[in-house]
């Protein structure tokens, strides 16, 4: 049996080991097959942009190679690799915001965010599924972002709260309360699409 | 992964909906080129050290600090410079120096105190540059009466060498009177080894201090003469 055959048959946290005892390059490649279809999907739900995504997730992957030995087993893998991820998305977005011309009305939680007129789709065109992904990732991209990681995590990657809690590093009350917000803000968002 | 369905009926619809979005996945090319990058080591800016920013956001205040510090030294404190007169210690009595050779017993008048050593008593305005010269040989004593009234003899050096050094007021009196034209030279420019050291300038000693200090070293070599007949006395 190759070498790869046998890492594509361990767990996370034993082909780590294995990159981090031997530093081989087959362990980490195993890893980065596993985890960049998953990151990229998360990142660029969060960031909205398909090359800045996949250059956050390049960035991650090398941030791991470089810190390996930073990874301590008893943490899972997946939550590490995906707070590292999250890290770098955050730090695009700031970056975005300093280079953004601010408007004159700043975003306000109890205002009503409604999608522009020009791009409202009325309901029996909003059954296209593409545009309706559209739409949705448009309604995802203006929830704050503290709401729009953990609603991600959640509803898109299927994390638990507890694995939620320790890539955001937040409480579990915490990350419930904002799971809530986040979808709440998507339902209105989204409400001439989805009615209750 | 364990679900928590805490609230999730109240947005099943948008939950679906996400659900339901299509994954996004990482171009066909993305391991190919992030192990070029790892194999070049084109690692950007992520092996850059985080700057203290600490540092930075400290620097107003570290210049202020310093700026403080600055303007104290420069203008505060000026207080010590002012001078209380009715705070101002009396004046000490001022040490009297006399210059003089070992033997003590040939200082008989004020004005056989040369600043220059002779044995025999000489007028102040004779100097002559073979007795400078033979001078050269002998130590310099100099005794001390300090404030305490405590009289003491310290061996000096003059920084002034009189083999290099030329007596201005004599000079000028027309006491220096030599054919030497070494000498004279020395006065213009001196010799090859000639270090004008500087003028110096004849004392007048106050003749009162030198009868008290002449009137203490007297009975100091009475005690001297006392102690040693004692000593004698004690060993017959």
């Amino acid at each position: 049996m190759t070498l790869k055959k046998r890492l594509s048959e361990l767990a996370d946290e034993e082909v780590i080991k294995e990159f981090q005892d031997n530093n081989s390059i087959e362990a980490f490649e195993t890893l980065v097959k596993r985890y960049k279809d998953p990151l990229m999907n998360f990142v660029f739900r969060f960031v909205g942009d398909r090359d800045i995504s996949t250059d956050i997730v390049q960035d991650t992957m090398i941030k791991f190679y470089l810190n390996k030995d930073s990874y301590k087993s008893f943490a899972k893998f997946s939550t590490w690799i995906y707070t590292i991820a999250g890290n770098l998305a955050k730090n695009e977005l700031k970056r975005r915001k300093r280079r953004k011309i601010y408007s004159i009305h700043s975003d306000d939680d109890e205002k009503q965010i409604q999608i522009e007129d020009k791009s409202f789709v009325s309901p029996d065109r909003a059954a296209d599924s593409d545009i309706k992904n559209e739409i949705i990732q448009k309604a995802l991209m203006k929830v704050k972002e503290v709401y729009r990681e953990v609603v991600i995590l959640r509803d898109i990657e299927e994390f638990s709260y507890e694995e939620i809690a320790d890539i955001t590093n937040l409480s579990i009350g915490t990350v419930k309360s904002r799971i809530n917000r986040g979808r709440a803000q998507l339902q209105n968002l989204l409400k001439n699409i989805y009615k209750e | 992964m364990n679900k928590d369905i805490y609230n999730d009926k109240k947005y099943k619809k948008i939950i679906k909906a996400l659900k339901e979005l299509p994954h996004i996945n990482a171009p066909y090319n993305f391991e190919y080129y992030l192990i070029t990058k790892i194999q070049n080591k084109n690692f950007g800016d992520l092996t850059k050290k985080k700057s203290y920013n600490m540092f930075w956001r400290l620097s107003p205040v570290a210049a202020a600090v310093v700026s403080a510090v600055i303007l104290f030294f420069v203008f505060g404190d000026q207080s010590s410079e002012i001078e209380n007169p009715l705070m101002k210690l009396p004046p000490a009595i001022s040490e009297s120096e006399v210059i003089a050779t070992d033997n003590l017993g040939t200082i008989e008048s004020p004005r056989e105190m040369p600043v220059e050593r002779s044995e025999t008593a000489q007028s102040h305005t004779e100097t002559s540059a073979s007795r400078i010269a033979a001078s050269e040989d002998e130590e310099l004593f100099r005794v001390v009466v300090r404030s305490n009234d405590v009289i003491s003899k310290e061996k000096i050096e003059l920084s002034l060498s009189s083999a290099n050094n030329v007596d201005l007021d004599s000079y000028i009196n027309g006491g220096e009177r030599t054919t030497d034209r070494n000498r004279r030279s020395r006065l213009v420019g001196g010799t090859e080894s000639f270090e004008f050291d500087g003028f110096y300038i004849r004392e007048q000693t106050d003749p009162r201090i030198l009868g008290m200090i002449k009137n203490r070293i007297d009975s100091l070599m009475r005690m001297q003469a006392d102690s040693l007949r004692r000593l004698k006395n004690m060993r017959k």
